[in-house]
Order: C-alpha cells, then structure tokens, then sequence
C-alpha cells in the first residue's frame, strides 16, 4: 500500500531522514514514534505531497508519488491534521464539509450512520447543531476522524489523534480505526497504549531507524 | 457653459498650509508617519503637475495612438503598484495583472464609451482617459486587498488548505473558500460606498462635473454608470489575476510556490 525506500530529506542543513525505508500492506495499521522535531508530521505532509521528495522513492497504491499521479493518490486517502480551524458555523457544518466536495458527494451518510459514527466516538449527536467555538478540541478532533472514517477511502493518515483527547476517548478512536481490516492507518502518536495496539511501530528519533 | 473658477498659484500655496495639521498630529504621537506624509504630497504635486503637462498634449492632439498608448502606461504603473503593495513576487504576477487588466478595462471601456456613451470618436481623450483612470484606480484598490487576502490566506492557513485537499477536494474546490474570502474583503469597502453614495459622500467625478459646469442630471447619470462599471471591471480583474495568475503560482502538487509572498512584510 506505502513503499518507501531510501528516503532521505533535510531542512534548514539538517538530516531528517537519512536512507529511510518503510513498508505497509493493505489493513496495516502503522505509527510513527518520536520525540518532537523528529519530522512525523513533515513525513506525513511528503506522503501527501506536499512537500516535496528530495532523495528516494515513494510509491502509493503501486503508484509513485508524483505530480501526475497526485490526484489520484490523494484521492485514496482521508487526513485528519492535528489541529484544524475552519471557518464554519457549526460542528455540524464541519462534520459534513468534506462530503461536499464532488468526489465524495456520494458517500455523505444518513442519519443512521452518522448517529452510530458519533455515538462510537462517545459524542452526542446534538453537539452537530453547536457552534465550533463551543466544543472543545478533543470534541473537533474526533468529529473530523468519524468524517474521514465515513469517507471510505483506503488510507487514513492521522497527525497525533491522540494529543486532546483523555483515555477513554482514546480508546473508543482506537477501536474504531484499528478494527477496520481493509483500512490501512498511517499515523503518528505520543501515545504508549496507541502506538502499543499499532501493528508496526516507526521511530524517527535517530533519522528514521526502526525500533 | 459656465467655467470653473481657477485656483490662483498662491492660493494653491495657501492650501498646502493644511497639511501643517496633520504633521502635527502625525509628530505628537510619534507615529513615524512625518517623513512618509511629506514625501507622499512632494510626490503628488509632482506626478500631477507632470500629468497636467501631459493631459494639456494629449487633450490637444487627441490621437488614437497616444491615447491608447498613455492607457497601457496607467495600465502597467498599475499592475507594479498593485503587486509592490499586496506584497507579491513580481516574476509570478505581472504577466497575468497585465493580461486582466488590460482585458476588464477593454471589455468595460468598449461598453460605457462604445454602447452606453455612443462616442463617435471611441478614442476621445476627454472620455477615454478620466474613465479608464477612475477603473484603473479602483482595480488597484480592490486587486491590492484581493490579491494580498487570497495568497496570504493561503500561506498563513496552509493546514485548512492541505486538509481539503487530502480530503478529495479539487485544486478548484481547495482553493475556492479562499476566493471567497478575498472577493469579500475586497468588494465590502466598494459595496460599501455604492451603498452610501449621494447620502455621505458626493464621488470626485460628480463633483467635477458639477464644478465643470455640467447639470447635475448630467453629472449623476454619468455616476451611476461609473459606479456600475467599477463594479463590474474591477471583479472582473481580481478574478481574472487570480486565475490567470493561479497556473504560475502552483506546482504539479497544487502547492503554493515558496517565493510568491514578499518575505519582508512591514
């Protein structure tokens, strides 16, 4: 599902990675471990594209990441950003946002199903007519993972879902995302019980050496 | 027709004495604004004695040639000012600032002189150059807070961008919050001022036709046409940059290039 090999990128003179290889199968669910400045969020923003690829090779769904097949790689994958403020009205107006753009017009979910995504991440669902600003971070954060999990792409990418969140919250995220078979799950935690349940565990303390 | 009355060069002079009020004020609270002040009036006085030269020539040859060229030099000062001020690379703006301006001016010039007016001589420099100046003043004002809001929006909320991206949006859809962020900061002050025209503000053009002699159903009748054709020229301008601009700007990735923002902002 992610190759990657002999990764390398520097910013500002520094190493960041240095021959850096990674592998994920289809339903792996993978996290990135490290202290902070170790690059966990800018390694997820170079398999977005986002930045770019100075030394190396990645390949997404068996296609290289590259201007060309962007679109479509993109188009794969659901991104949950640590923090997120959108100039929306409501949690709920948020909640459905990424349902309207074209590609995802048909996946925008019913009553039923947003009632068990919400109530599977312990929110009620009267929280969607609150105002943004009157929900907490930890609220916002799970409220975008339920969207990205009703999306239904193949790749979840989650920057640090664990950092507002309390134990039990962490816990109902986790069982949500982790029980998914096809969902493949790249993300990056502080998290020991999180990076515990994850099938493989990366860390970029040391220009990204496996454990 | 009745001839405005002249200003005498020392009652000029005596006006200047007004500018010693806000001097004053710009110095007791050491605003830094003295030197600023001084020179932006030095170079008023300037560039409109300089102007004035210019516009006796062209009023007196009244050539479709030189007419059209003095259009194209408004136009090009215009789009470095715009691009100097929204803080922009000029390597990535001043083609597409160029294309739209000259394109929204031709389309909104053609329509007041051509269809509205019905000038026998479309080129006449009495009509074809105080009309594009007033358009070409207002695309600056409305380009610089168009521009200035849709790239820096898009720098300082790269994370809201990314996110819509890498959740199935098109470069299109990505993008399009922000336009409609930039459409609104830059039209709310012109909406604005169409809003209250004639009840809190009497435009310069109306005024100086009225000053010129004109009858004021004359002078308004021109007004609400300049108002509706700033309107329309200058939306058609900050979308057509932004458009226009927008195949530079990006990568393949649709990311930002990192040299498009002036880096020393004030």
């Amino acid at each position: 599902m992610i190759e990657i090999k002999d990764l390398s990128l520097w910013f500002d003179g520094q190493s960041l990675y240095d021959r850096f290889c990674m592998q994920v199968k289809k339903g792996e669910k993978v996290t990135l471990a490290g202290e902070s400045g170790t690059g966990k969020t800018t390694f997820l923003h170079l398999i977005l594209g986002f930045i770019p690829i100075q030394e190396g090779t990645v390949k997404i769904m068996d296609q290289p990441l590259n201007a060309d097949n962007i679109e479509y790689i993109r188009s794969n994958i659901a991104y949950v950003p640590q923090e997120l403020h959108l100039p929306l009205g409501t949690a709920g107006e948020m909640f459905y946002m990424p349902f309207g753009f074209r590609q995802n017009r048909d996946k925008k979910p019913d009553r039923k199903k947003t009632h068990q995504t919400l109530e599977a991440l312990g929110l009620p669902e009267h929280l969607l007519d609150k105002n943004l600003d009157e929900i907490s971070g930890g609220q916002k954060q799970r409220l975008a993972i339920g969207s990205a999990l009703l999306l239904g792409k193949s790749i979840l990418i989650l920057d640090e879902p664990t950092a507002s969140l309390d134990g039990k919250s962490i816990q109902r995220v986790a069982l949500m995302v982790f029980n998914r078979k096809d969902l493949t799950v790249l993300s990056t935690s502080h998290n020991k019980w999180w990076i515990e349940q994850s099938d493989k565990i990366f860390n970029l303390d040391h220009h990204g050496t496996n454990p | 027709m009745e001839q405005t009355l002249d200003i005498g060069y020392l009652n000029l002079l005596l006006g200047y004495l007004l500018i010693a009020l806000p001097i004053i004020i710009f110095y007791h609270f050491r605003t830094g604004l003295v030197k600023d002040s001084l020179i932006a009036v030095l170079r008023m006085t300037l560039q409109l004695l300089v102007v004035g030269v210019y516009l006796e020539l062209l009023f007196e040859y009244n050539n479709a040639w030189i007419n059209s060229l003095w259009w194209l030099i408004m136009v090009v000062i215009a789009a470095f000012t715009i691009i100097r001020r929204a803080y922009l690379s000029l390597r990535y703006f001043i083609v597409p600032l160029i294309l739209s301006l000259i394109t929204s001016l031709a389309i909104i010039d053609a329509y007041f002189l051509g269809v509205i007016i019905r000038l026998d001589y479309f080129f006449d420099a009495r009509y074809f150059i105080p009309i594009s100046g007033i358009l070409l003043g207002n695309c600056l004002k409305t380009n610089i807070l168009g521009l200035n809001t849709f790239y820096q929006k898009l720098h300082q909320e790269k994370i809201r961008y990314r996110y819509y991206l890498a959740n199935g949006a098109s470069y299109g859809e990505a993008r399009r919050p922000f336009m409609r962020e930039a459409i609104r900061t830059a039209f709310n002050p012109l909406i604005a001022s169409i809003t209250v025209i004639g009840l809190i503000s009497l435009p310069g053009m109306m005024t100086g036709q009225i000053l010129g002699g004109s009858s004021p159903e004359v002078a308004i009748k021109y007004q609400i046409m300049l108002m509706l054709t700033i309107l329309v020229a200058t939306l058609l301008s900050v979308v057509l940059t932004i458009t226009l601009a927008n195949f530079f700007v990006f990568d393949g990735f649709g990311n930002m290039k990192n040299n498009v923002l002036k880096k020393n902002q004030g």
